[in-house]
């Protein structure tokens, strides 16, 4: 009988998926395992393999349509399948604003069994078909490594980290080849991670009405500060950094100030209780956000190690999906390239705030009627107006100004 | 802390108990002037008198009755089997009385008894003088099943059993009995019913008891180098039974293997596999093994009985074939 072919769920947080082009025809021969269509969602894009052989019996979702997840894309059968019973099913109620969750269609009652295929029983263990499930992975495409082919719950971790996390598969597009006859440009195929950044900025872009506020402040008490922490510290023995220090005053400020730490979902405001502090990471290829959770109640060794040990994972490709998730928080520094004061960030979604960090510079500054060189760093806080208005976020930033000028209290603080 | 035998620990743990507690008293063949065929009861008889050590006939149908009567009388007997394939001979006192006066007099008697036994092959005994028995009473409900893998648990498991109120199976392990260990000094408790986490290890948990402790962490130890983390549990009381040691242990592996000594079929390592299946499915990511004798009784013979028995290398094999 025919074989569905439906919207995968390749990440713990999609909902829905982007047709972006079918690769065969209706009526085209296609082989288990062969690529058939590209699905984007608001991370990556992927390559879908066909579930099964037979005859591309009907495509059912058209290129750009948007689906929800387990939405039915196509059927795959044998040739002269049934196929009016087939063009009965539509995905009519699967549509994205009338359910997150499709729909049970009533296809599968339909359709005849013209060639009956035997079911292949998939070998997995029951961890791994529990770990699946909660991850909303069909395992049916995970190859096992266990013996006898049994897919393991190593199998699916790695699997979910391979079609969730960053190292997706780079889709095949027309590429230099077909360009070879203008020397003119280079072309780099707009996909993969460049892809994805640039589709959750359009997103947050066009989402969020957006402000920035932006400040300079005084750093002298946190380079201080920074320096006699990092004085003793030895060979092998963890160097703390200003970004290091800044996670946990933010998380420390966002603690006093619970409504910067709010997402804004399904017409509710949700008041995180967590505060987990996303720091933006540069790459080659682009860049990406791995997660200090809780930071307001680690301590500042803690932060640090574990950002180090991130930023190190991002650097190799290593982020699990968890590490790049549940952010509540953005930090951005782009200070480090001593070539910045103040920029606008775009605030990474579903978040409602991201923080943009300059660079410290000395600057004459007046003081109780004294002009005197002072360290300077801008502050630069973006945050999306349908949640936050100016005036709470000008007392966070105020609160974090207080932190940033008496950092001892705040780092001794371990709660 | 000290170091002395495993049979110096169990002997050391029933006089401490004796002294505790002037109800405690041991009865079997031999106890007395002989001090036991092992040597478990040395000494005793000139310690506590013949009142308390008391030497019975060649009938352990005999004596396991007088135990049920002291017990429900309010004293607390100790009595020896040398073998346990002998207890074979009094099945009746065990599971028909000791096990269910307690119950069908609606808790009106308490049987505090103590059935101390030594189990286990590799000495060419003979088919009748090697088995391991084990599964004979975890099948009867009103009696705990004990078993001691170090000097030191024995000590404070047989100090445990003897302060029971109901009927205690001690199974000691004939080929252990020489081990050496250091043992807590004066009085040491170890509470029945809680496993005992000999080795950690993330990757294989395997579940045994007596004897096979000592094979499993031995083939721990190669399957180490093999880049394999074994967890070893050592169920040491199999009534009452620590299945949230095994169940958590898993939850962190995922593969569970389980070594006994006695035969598989019907063996204990059933109970465990079934449980595990039941209550664990969900943490399961390979199947459970089992490591035990082969269906057929133990030979004489020593070459054979060396193949018959478990050791370290099928230990090893079982846990390598959850990887291939």
């Amino acid at each position: 009988m025919a074989v569905k072919v439906i919207m995968p769920k390749l990440g713990l947080t999609m909902m829905t998926g982007t047709v972006v082009q079918w690769y065969k025809k209706e009526g085209d021969a296609v082989r288990k395992g062969e690529d058939l269509l590209d699905i984007s969602t608001e991370k990556i894009t992927n390559t879908i393999e066909c579930p099964a052989d037979g005859i591309l019996l009907k495509i059912l979702a058209p290129e750009e349509t948007e689906l929800s997840v387990g939405a039915l894309l196509a059927y795959v059968g044998a040739a002269g399948e049934c196929l009016d019973t087939l063009n009965a099913c539509s995905n009519e109620g699967n549509s994205v604003t009338a359910h997150v969750i499709p729909l049970k269609t009533n296809c599968e009652e339909k359709i005849t069994p013209v060639v009956p295929q035997e079911k292949v029983r998939i070998a997995i263990t029951p961890v791994a078909k529990t770990l699946a499930k909660e991850l909303n992975i069909n395992y049916e495409f995970i190859v096992g490594t266990g013996p006898r082919g049994r897919i393991t719950r190593e199998d699916v971790e790695k699997y979910a980290v391979r079609v969730t996390g960053e190292q997706e598969k780079v889709v095949q597009q027309p590429t230099a080849a077909a360009f070879v006859a203008s020397p003119t440009y280079e072309i780099i195929p707009y996909t993969g991670m460049r892809k994805n950044i640039g589709e959750n900025m359009s997103r947050s872009w066009n989402l969020a009405p957006k402000i920035t506020e932006h400040v300079s402040v005084d750093v002298s008490n946190l380079v201080e500060l920074r320096l006699k922490i990092n004085k003793d510290s030895k060979e092998g023995e963890i160097k703390v950094t200003v970004t290091d220090l800044l996670v946990k005053l933010v998380a420390c400020a966002l603690q006093l100030r619970p409504n910067i730490n709010v997402s804004l979902a399904d017409n509710n405001i949700k008041v995180n209780k967590d505060i987990n502090i996303g720091v933006a990471v540069a790459l080659d290829s682009g860049l990406t956000v791995p997660v200090i959770k809780n930071a307001n109640k680690k301590n500042i060794f803690k932060v640090s190690q574990e950002l180090k040990e991130l930023a190190n994972k991002a650097q190799t490709g290593k982020l699990s999906m968890d590490e790049i998730s549940g952010g509540t928080f953005t930090i951005s520094n782009l200070g480090v390239y001593g070539s910045v004061d103040f920029f606008t960030p775009i605030i990474n979604q579903p978040e409602s705030a991201i923080l943009g960090v300059g660079r410290i510079i000395d600057t004459p500054v007046a003081v109780a009627g004294q002009i005197v060189i002072r360290p300077m760093m801008g502050l630069s806080l973006s945050f999306d107006h349908r949640v936050i208005d100016g005036a709470p976020a000008a007392e966070f930033l105020k609160e974090l100004i207080n932190f940033i000028d008496k950092p001892l209290r705040v780092i001794l603080s371990n709660e | 802390m000290k170091k002395i035998t495993y049979l110096q620990a169990m002997r050391e743990a029933v006089r401490l108990e004796m002294i505790r507690d002037t109800n405690v008293f041991i009865a079997g063949q031999d106890v007395g002037v002989m001090g036991s065929s092992f040597g478990q009861t040395a000494k005793l008889l000139q310690e506590f008198g013949p009142q308390r050590v008391v030497d019975t006939p060649i009938s352990e149908t005999a004596t396991v009755s007088l135990a049920v009567g002291a017990a429900a009388l309010g004293l607390r007997p100790l009595i020896t089997m040398e073998f346990m394939d002998f207890m074979a001979v009094c099945m009746d006192e065990i599971i028909n009385q000791a096990a269910k006066m307690r119950y069908m007099l609606g808790g009106k008697t308490k049987i505090p008894m103590v059935i101390e036994t030594l189990c286990g092959g590799g000495s060419s005994a003979g088919a009748q003088h090697s088995q391991c028995l084990e599964a004979l009473f975890t099948h009867i409900p009103g009696l705990k099943t004990i078993t001691a893998s170090t000097p030191a648990d024995a000590k404070g498991l047989m100090a445990s059993a003897i302060r029971d109120d109901n009927p205690v199976i001690f199974i000691g392990h004939r080929g252990l009995l020489a081990n050496s260990g250091e043992v807590p000094e004066g009085e040491y408790i170890i509470p029945l019913g809680k496993a005992d986490i000999k080795r950690s290890g993330s990757d294989v948990t395997i579940v045994t008891w007596s004897a096979m402790v000592q094979k499993s962490l031995a083939a721990a130890e190669l399957l180490a180098k093999e880049g394999i983390g074994v967890e070893v549990i050592d169920l040491r009381s199999l009534i009452p039974l620590d299945k949230e040691c095994f169940l958590n242990s898993m939850g962190k592996t995922g593969r569970l293997v389980i070594v006994h000594e006695a035969v598989g079929t019907g063996g204990f390592g059933a109970e465990i596999a079934a449980i595990a299946c039941d209550e664990g499915f969900d943490l399961l990511d390979a199947p459970i093994k089992r490591v035990t004798a082969p269906f057929t009784p133990v030979p004489f013979n020593s070459n054979m009985e060396k193949e018959y028995l478990v050791n370290e290398d099928k230990i090893f094999q079982a846990v390598k074939s959850l990887y291939e």
